[in-house]
């Protein structure tokens, strides 16, 4: 049976199976337009994508540092012991977050808030 | 369209048993409904290799309209949804059908026609009963349930065309 | 033979490409105008034919200029200015002016004067708005108070009220959520009995008021303090919402906020809360709690039927955005 399996048919499963994740794929790729800080579960900071800075904050352990570059946000430093949070390195599209889990510290990047998806809008 | 009455009856016969495949598919039992195995393609693309495309065509299209009146559900949604999927997935494997031989088999033919059909079906029933971005993550399940359901029907198809030309030939 | 085959494939494309072009997404019709010093606007859901839909936008039109003419206070013309001018004694009120002045004076009694149609004197004594930007002095407010005090309004019949005092009428509270209902009534039967139409929404500055076959709206309450959302909730089929705050119009003197909306017991801006959104069967009703909300804080809960209305109330506090809220609908998602 399987000597009927010709070359193209490989082609066809595999470029259907690439079209039908293919929205898995293009949902993380929208790039983050600012990054919102959790600490203790609660929000304390939306900060602008497009602003680079640094700076650092009292979390649970002590001092976290927090750098946002280039339109992406890292930990530099943390009081953490484990340090999970400084190599998970870089964030920068939609849905991506660090989360330090000693520190109860999360960075969430987020996109543009829609104003679109209303009907109405109380200014 | 003009059929010798052998024609005919050859015509009569694929489309009965594509309509009663995709009649008694209804009663399968399934994870979720939309995932059919699609056996009635078989007698669809094997009515496009014994005549030509119009041919398979007029099958495919007939089945979802007569087949959707035994159901009792003709022009419904699901009845859109399946003619949408069906018209599109006739058009996607007639493309292919041409240059079927050498590099394509059946099976490949097959697997491109369930995922067009299944993923316009999704793309149909977000456009107008729901909304794109709440269905659009049916996509890739279906897309694996498309690979295997395809091949099967690939694969059975090869199996009876190739009988089908043996008894041609022995004929002769 | 091949190119009759060509044929069918063009057309059964076309075919396909009409399924997907018919499956767009639900369209919009939408008019915008100027009433009320803000922008009001209308946008009618579904596939009406042209003169149907701009019949309807003509008719919403016309209902926003006839009130908007009939309340606006600053304007000689309008039939409140007249009032608010006509010496003390008998006056005849035309019906419709009649209709909202009754409507203010019913919502003074269930708020216990937190909602007090006559506080035009404190309105007009801080100008805020209109430019100035100081503090009035403590016996030009309490010369205001006495002046509100002593004036009265009070119906005879339908459309004649005995006027005494020096009144100064100011329906801030209430005129738009009014007249959001009026354009309601007025085009929910023309779209109610058109199939092509699926919906419609009011919007006039902080009042809203829909209706849609088919789905609820899902309303955004912008930031009181700056920029984005705070909250979105779904709008029940029928129901009206309003916001009313301190960000609208206001100055900042030393740090502290004077806004537009007044508590009537002291004559001094309200400082019960900070930004008030309401949903409630009708838009007046939204709009009067609103502004109720702000003067009254947290006690707005004494005087509203949560079976019925919801309220949320913003606070600023050190900086921070908080909210309460009461009521069926939920208000952050």
């Amino acid at each position: 049976m399987l000597k009927k399996l010709k070359i193209g048919d490989f082609i066809i499963a595999i470029s259907v199976l690439f079209l039908g994740f293919l929205p898995l794929i293009a949902r993380h790729s929208s790039t983050a337009e600012s990054f919102s800080i959790y600490l203790d579960g609660k929000k304390i900071s939306r900060l602008s994508a497009g602003k680079d800075t640094t700076f650092s904050l009292d979390a649970r352990l002590g001092k976290v540092i927090i750098e946002i570059n280039d339109g992406r946000a890292r930990v530099i430093e943390s009081s953490c012991p484990e340090k999970i949070c400084v190599r998970t390195g870089f964030i920068g599209k939609v849905g991506q977050s660090v989360a330090c889990v000693p520190n109860k510290l999360l960075i969430v990047a987020e996109g543009k808030e829609k104003r679109e998806k209303f009907d109405g809008i109380l200014e | 369209m003009a059929y010798s009455s052998k024609k005919l009856a050859r015509f009569s016969l694929y489309l009965a048993i594509a309509l009663s495949l995709w009649v008694l598919e209804e009663f399968i039992p399934r994870p979720m409904p939309w995932l059919k195995p699609g056996f009635s393609y078989i007698a669809i693309l094997l009515a496009m290799l014994d005549f030509d495309i119009k041919n398979g065509f007029a099958i495919g299209i007939l089945r979802v309209f007569l087949g959707s009146l035994i159901l009792g559900r003709l022009f419904s949604p699901s009845f859109i949804l399946s003619l949408s999927g069906t018209i599109a997935a006739l058009c996607v494997m007639s493309a292919f059908m041409i240059s079927r031989g050498k590099f394509i088999s059946l099976i490949g033919i097959s697997i491109a026609g369930a995922f067009t059909h299944i993923a316009v079906q999704i793309l149909v029933a977000g456009a107008i009963f729901y909304r794109i971005d709440a269905v659009i993550w049916l996509l890739p399940i279906s897309t694996i349930w498309a690979i295997i359901a395809g091949a099967i029907v690939g694969i059975i198809t090869e199996q009876v065309a190739a009988i089908q030309s043996t008894m041609k030939n022995a004929k002769i | 033979m091949k190119s009759k085959r060509l044929h069918i494939y063009i057309f059964l494309q076309i075919v396909f490409a009409i399924f997907i072009g018919c499956s767009e997404n639900e369209s919009v019709h939408s008019r915008r105008w100027i009433y009320f010093d803000t922008v009001v606007g209308l946008k009618i859901y579904g596939s009406p034919a042209d003169n149907q839909s701009n019949k309807i936008f003509a008719i919403a039109k016309d209902e926003f200029a006839y009130w908007d003419s009939l309340l606006d206070v600053y304007s000689d013309k309008s039939g409140l200015f007249d009032l608010n001018s006509s010496p003390a004694g008998t006056v005849k009120i035309s019906s419709d002016l009649a209709e909202i002045l009754r409507q203010s004076l019913e919502w003074r009694a269930l708020t216990d004067s937190a909602l007090e149609p006559k506080i035009g004197h404190i309105v007009e004594l801080w100008g805020i708005g209109k430019g100035k930007k100081y503090i009035p002095l403590q016996s030009s407010i309490d010369s205001a108070l006495n002046l509100i005090e002593k004036s009265n309004l009070i119906f005879v019949d339908d459309t004649t009220a005995i006027i005494s005092g020096d009144i100064r009428i100011d329906l801030g509270a209430f005129a738009k959520g009014f007249v959001v209902d009026r354009v309601y009534e007025k085009i929910l039967p023309m779209c109610n009995n058109n199939p092509l139409i699926d919906g419609f929404l009011i919007d006039a500055g902080r009042n809203i008021r829909g209706w849609n076959r088919n789905r609820n709206f899902t309303i955004g309450i912008a930031n009181p303090r700056g920029d984005g959302i705070v909250g979105e909730f779904e709008l029940p089929q029928s129901f009206g919402c309003a916001s009313a705050g301190d960000y609208e119009r206001y100055f900042i003197l030393d740090g502290i906020r004077y806004h537009h909306i007044f508590d009537s017991k002291n004559g001094y801006p309200a400082r019960g809360a900070n930004s008030c959104t309401v949903v409630a069967y009708d838009a007046l009703t939204a709009d009067a709690l609103s502004t109720a909300g702000i003067i009254l804080g947290e006690n707005i809960e004494k005087i509203i039927d949560k079976s019925k209305i919801s309220v949320i109330l913003f606070f600023e506090r050190n900086g921070k955005l908080e909210n309460q809220s009461f009521g069926k609908v939920k208000f952050l998602k």
